[in-house]
């Protein structure tokens, strides 16, 4: 058997893998919290069943020495909670992964002769302190001095966060985290497990979110002051971040009966003067389409965040997949502007939201943002960025007596008024309509004046297009073509694979295309497509809006997302070929 | 028959069921899909072993005849578990698609089992058309007072002042009486039960089955892990009792026209004060259910 070190390694992937409501939770929040807390970089990610207790889940944890955060297959300490975490993860778990756990978990799944294998029977230890539940303070004291947590920072989260409980609770936890330290120690001694990850400088300076609480506060930081929606996996958590800061932010907040209201309520709100904001998926927003088609209709901005998962129907409900672009750029009748965006990291996500916000109010038409749910629970340390670079452009006027809502402009944007404020009347109407916002029937007059304005506005948005990032080799004989939530791990696979003429083209706006595409493009002698779903629906719209097909694509579509490992291999493949 | 109630929930949430431990109604679960997903001690698995019991004992609508349509949701995975014919809709779409069943083949009876927020959010305009038209099926409705698979967010049976993930001061605005709605709406059979109260439930079910036309049954159930957890109510075995001590039995001659008799009422810090349960309504001399209806006016073959 080889050695348990882990000395050598820049970045450290931990899984804890076992039923929901067993004590995963606790586990990682420990860890994540303290080992950040502590000075390290740290990122998660999670799969999980559509259930509330029970099943099999697991979390990664990479802590690194270098910021990473995408999904990585490797594991190097594993941490079965259940008896069918190994079964679950078998093909994750090689002869370097080092495995600990109950011995019940292991060694009937496992042969211990060819793995790397630490038994610890933590739940009688847990038992011996007082209750079984202890088991994962002891398993997450274990795995936090390997990493040498200070001591006192896995102690102050313990009692904050059991603080509820009371003194003899509190003390027990502090056993619990102690012996786990202890069996480490042991650990380190006995077999060599040595880490050597170093901590981050620039650490302090950064916080912990997820992509779900991130949106939310690109929203509030775009001025939201409005959310209505109803719940669906994996959006909620936008909804539910909104509303726990209600309060502070002086957000509304309503959970409509389903999606059709929430849109419309989204629309009225906006109507008013509000900053809407409506969450959900691709099922809800199936429902919501014929809302759609009411704000390029009345040209009320309304942003709605899609966090995609597998369809078609009630499909993989927990899952991922980037399956739903077609149904957001087509859905709702009629042909009328609209805007796209799809951030891939957190940062993004931050500044793509608060922008969708103003593009929203400028352009008065819907504003879509796409995630998934990989992204909605991608969890990492970075810094916030400063928000006075931030401005909430508001664009409502103050109306005169002879106001015209739908005013025939030269970019075809009217002047947007909201009812009550100033002295004029704001009409609107979902039939088509004139300048006063009054159903007309006048064909070659103003219906052809109208669809032409509404298109107007598809020319001025195109001019304000958030340009797509190139990373790697600006020489790029190979571009590699991305987006949304697929970033990290193409950033980082691409990296890994080092080549200076690999380059990596990640589009946060996905439609309208930047008027730029089809050069960047076609200055590359291969291009690939990587993305979460069957048909290559990006690559579809490039085909196009910019006229060129793309050939080689990587695809994904059983509900995971992309690994590093995965598009390494695909990646240099198709570049060697 | 409390303790047998408890007994038999209990059977399915051992977490190494002994070899020799049957379910009373073995041959009608799917035993592939067992253990169930829900959360030991949850008032869905009480509901589905009360019309497991039902259609063993108290109706004469034949197996086969009967398809289990389910939404989404906790309560919406019934359909998966149990040995019948099954159809697991969208959200909200249960008794749309039932209905549909119900029209083109008469003789199948649709058993709607689903949450409160499948079937009275998203779902509500076609329960009150469903109840309108008076069509041949029976609803079996979920209460918990949540949105339990996703997590706990507000349901519209969620009571004033309560949490959930949704409403993280508290709820603002005021639940539906589901049984309200559902007679209000054209239902020609309606009960409440809670999970506490096994075979009346069980019974209900059953009279509701053999009902010619909307047949709507009302469960007061537990989702102690994410209603009664964020609300200070216990456990599942906690919620029950308080079921048992708040459950005030009533006749359909205690309520006549006034139905609001048969509100719930809810206090914050106490929980459920008052949950009248029994059956409300049992029109049997209602025009007939929709089926017959449609089949005369056309004066197709029967
Ligand atoms: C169109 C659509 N919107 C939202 C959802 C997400 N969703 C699934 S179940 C559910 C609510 C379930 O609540 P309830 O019907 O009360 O069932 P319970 O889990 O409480 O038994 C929601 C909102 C969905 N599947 N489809
Ligand atoms: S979440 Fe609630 S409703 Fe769902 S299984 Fe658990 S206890 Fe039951
Ligand atoms: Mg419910």
């Amino acid at each position: 058997m080889s050695s348990f070190s882990l000395e050598k390694k820049e970045d450290i992937s931990i899984v804890l893998c076992g039923a929901a409501g067993q004590g995963i939770k606790t586990v990682e929040q420990f860890l994540t919290h303290a080992l950040f807390q502590d000075g390290y970089n740290v990122a998660t990610t999670k799969e999980y069943m559509s259930r509330v207790r029970g099943g099999t889940n697991s979390t990664e944890i990479r802590i690194s020495s270098n910021r990473v955060s995408a999904f990585v297959d490797r594991i190097d300490i594993f941490i079965p909670l259940n008896k069918t975490a190994i079964a679950r993860q078998r093909k994750r778990i090689t002869s370097d992964t080092i495995i600990i756990g109950e011995p019940e978990n292991i060694s009937n799944e496992i042969d211990l002769a060819k793995h790397k294998v630490i038994e610890v029977s933590w739940s009688k230890i847990a038992e011996e302190i007082g209750n079984k539940i202890y088991s994962n303070v002891i398993a997450a004291g274990l795995i936090a001095e390997l990493f040498n947590l200070d001591k006192e920072i896995g102690r102050k989260y313990l009692r904050d966060r059991f603080a509820s409980k009371g003194e003899e609770i509190i003390e027990n936890n502090f056993k619990a985290f102690n012996k786990g330290c202890e069996i480490a120690d042991e650990i380190i001694k006995e077999k060599g497990l040595k880490i050597a990850i170093k901590k981050d400088p620039k650490n302090s300076k950064m916080s912990m979110y997820d992509g779900a609480s991130v949106v939310g506060m690109g929203a509030i930081a775009g001025g939201c002051n409005f959310i209505c929606s109803y719940p669906m996996s994996p959006s909620t958590g936008v909804l539910i971040f909104l509303a726990k800061h209600s309060d502070e932010f002086e957000i509304l907040v309503e959970q409509a009966e389903d999606e059709i209201a929430a849109i419309n309520a989204g629309l009225g709100a906006a109507y008013a003067g509000a900053r809407a904001l409506v969450s959900t998926s691709g099922g809800g927003f199936a429902l919501m389409g014929e809302g759609i088609s009411l704000s390029g209709m009345i040209e009320t901005p309304i942003v709605i965040h899609v966090a995609q998962r597998p369809g078609p129907a009630t499909g993989l409900p927990t899952r991922t997949e980037q399956g739903d672009l077609e149904l957001v750029l087509y859905s709702g009748h009629g042909d009328f502007p609209r805007i796209i965006l799809a951030p891939g990291s957190l940062e993004d996500a931050f500044s793509v939201t608060q922008k969708a916000f103003n593009m929203a109010e400028k352009y008065q038409t819907p504003v879509i943002i796409l995630t998934d749910q990989f992204f909605m629970d991608l969890y990492y340390n970075f810094s916030p960025p400063d928000i006075s670079q931030f401005t909430i452009e508001n664009t409502v006027v103050k109306t005169t007596k002879d106001y015209q809502r739908y005013k025939l402009t030269k970019d075809g944007i009217s002047p947007r008024g909201i009812p009550g404020f100033g002295e004029g009347l704001v009409r609107a109407d979902s039939d088509e309509h004139d300048e006063d916002g009054f159903i007309t029937e006048d064909l070659d007059g103003v219906r052809i004046k109208m669809v032409e304005k509404r298109f107007n506005k598809l020319a001025e948005i195109t001019k304000n297009v958030i340009p797509p990032d190139l990373l790697g080799s600006k020489d790029y004989k190979t571009l590699v073509i991305g987006w949304g939530s697929t970033y990290t791990a193409i950033k980082e696979a691409i990296e890994t694979i080092g080549r200076d003429d690999i380059g990596f083209l990640y589009f946060k706006q996905v439609y309208p295309l930047h008027p730029d595409t089809r050069k960047w493009l076609k200055k590359a002698e291969k291009l690939i497509i990587v993305e979460n779903n069957v048909t290559s629906q990006f690559g579809k719209l490039i085909h196009l809006f910019a006229d060129i097909k793309i050939k080689n694509k990587i695809l994904k579509f059983n509900g995971m997302p992309f690994s590093v490992e995965e598009l390494i291999e695909k990646i240099k493949k198709i570049v060697e070929a | 028959m409390a303790a047998k109630d408890l007994e038999i929930d209990t059977s399915t949430l051992v977490k190494k069921p002994k070899k020799t431990l049957q379910h009373t109604h073995d041959n009608l679960l799917r035993k592939i899909a067992i253990p169930t997903i829900y959360c030991p001690g949850c008032g869905i698995g009480t509901t589905i072993n009360a019309f497991l019991e039902a259609i063993t004992k108290y109706t004469i609508v034949p197996h086969d005849n009967i398809l289990v349509v389910s939404g989404i949701g906790c309560s919406g995975r019934a359909s998966g578990y149990v040995n019948l014919d099954g159809f697991h809709a969208l959200h909200g779409r249960a008794i749309p698609f039932a209905s549909g069943v119900e029209i083109a083949r008469p003789k199948m009876k649709p058993v709607i089992i689903s949450g409160d927020g499948d079937l009275f959010s998203i779902g509500l305009g076609h329960l009150a058309h469903a109840a309108r038209r008076n069509i041949d099926m029976t609803v079996i409705c979920v209460n918990n007072a949540i949105y339990g698979l996703t997590g706990g967010q507000d349901a519209p049976t969620t009571p004033v002042g309560a949490k959930s993930r949704t409403t993280p001061y508290g709820k603002i605005s005021f639940p539906f009486n589901l049984s309200h709605v559902a007679i209000a709406n054209g239902a020609t059979f309606c009960a409440r039960y809670t999970v506490y109260e096994f075979i009346q439930l069980a019974k209900a079910i059953g009279r509701g089955m053999t009902h010619q036309g909307f047949s709507f049954i009302e469960v007061i159930s537990n989702c102690h892990v994410n209603f009664g957890r964020r609300n200070n109510l216990g456990d599942s075995i906690a919620m029950r009792k308080m079921f048992k001590k708040v459950r005030v039995p009533m006749k359909e001659e205690d309520i006549g026209l006034d139905i609001r008799k048969t509100d719930i009422k809810y206090e914050v810090g106490k929980g459920f004060t008052r949950i009248p349960t029994g059956i409300f309504l049992n029109e049997r001399d209602k025009p007939e259910e929709f089926s017959e209806r449609i089949i005369d006016a056309y004066e197709f073959n029967k």
